[in-house]
């Protein structure tokens, strides 16, 4: 499901109120079938925030290689330093290629 | 108006969006999960990856091929050796057959935090024909298309 024309259905001034709560316009509520007590997900991108129906797996996992990588003493960058070097052997194996 | 991109990830920006939430490329696979963007990963990204993980932190393998069952993502083949010799005009001969794969490919944009080989000279973008950024990059861009 990429960006359709429902969600750039009539832009609309929302305002925060108390508690952060957010009316989301009717015509939209409506467009999308959206119900009291639907659950979404909302990713912030810079300056937008994108909400969606669908429940995401990432956070899960990455909470999870997080806890791994504590209990590991791993960082992100460790993970990443030797990147270089796999790739130079990928790149020999497929394509006799000296990198 | 039916926007989805295709991005490509190297395998830095695969790695740190999964193992760090706070980072630009870990959005970039929420975005990627949530359908808004179409993932696009190599061969060669599947198999560093693997690799990479299972010699530093092979605990977290089950949570990362996880990840690539909920997340949808078209898995290409590696790129033939006449593409690659292709790509070796243009870039650093480690990082053809990626580059190889994402001209193949056509994607719109591939994202890598290797600034080095991919960024540090704007001959190869242009060489290439595609737009290449760090995950970062890449946000402010599909910002800009979000927004029309």
């Amino acid at each position: 499901m990429g960006l359709t024309a429902v969600q750039y259905l009539t832009p609309t001034k929302v305002q925060v109120q108390e508690r952060g709560a957010v009316t989301i316009p009717a015509n939209i509520r409506r467009e999308m079938a959206i119900a009291a007590g639907d659950i979404f997900t909302v990713l912030c991108v810079g300056d937008s925030l994108i909400m969606t129906r669908k429940r995401l797996e990432l956070p899960g996992i990455t909470a999870e290689f997080e806890t791994i990588m504590r209990e590991s003493g791993v960082t992100v960058d460790d993970l990443l330093e030797d990147l270089d070097t796999q790739r130079a052997a990928y790149v020999r194996e497929q394509y006799g290629l000296d990198a | 108006m039916d926007w989805t991109p295709k991005v490509f990830l190297d395998t830095s920006a695969l790695i740190a969006g999964l193992a760090s939430a706070t980072g630009a490329s870990h959005v970039i696979l929420a975005l990627a999960e949530a359908g808004l963007v179409q993932l696009v990963i190599s061969d060669e990204v599947l198999t560093e990856a693997e690799r990479n993980l299972q010699a530093k932190l092979p605990r977290a393998l089950p949570a990362y091929r996880r990840f690539l069952t909920a997340c949808p993502h078209q898995l290409i083949p590696s790129p033939s050796r006449k593409d690659v010799l292709m790509a070796l005009q243009i870039i650093h001969p480690k990082d053809a057959p990626l580059l190889a794969a994402a001209m193949v490919q056509a994607v719109d944009y591939l994202v890598t935090l290797n600034t080095r080989h991919f960024m540090d000279d704007p001959e190869v973008s242009r060489q290439a024909g595609l737009r290449i950024g760090t995950p970062g990059d890449f946000l402010g861009w599909f910002r800009q298309g979000i927004k029309g």
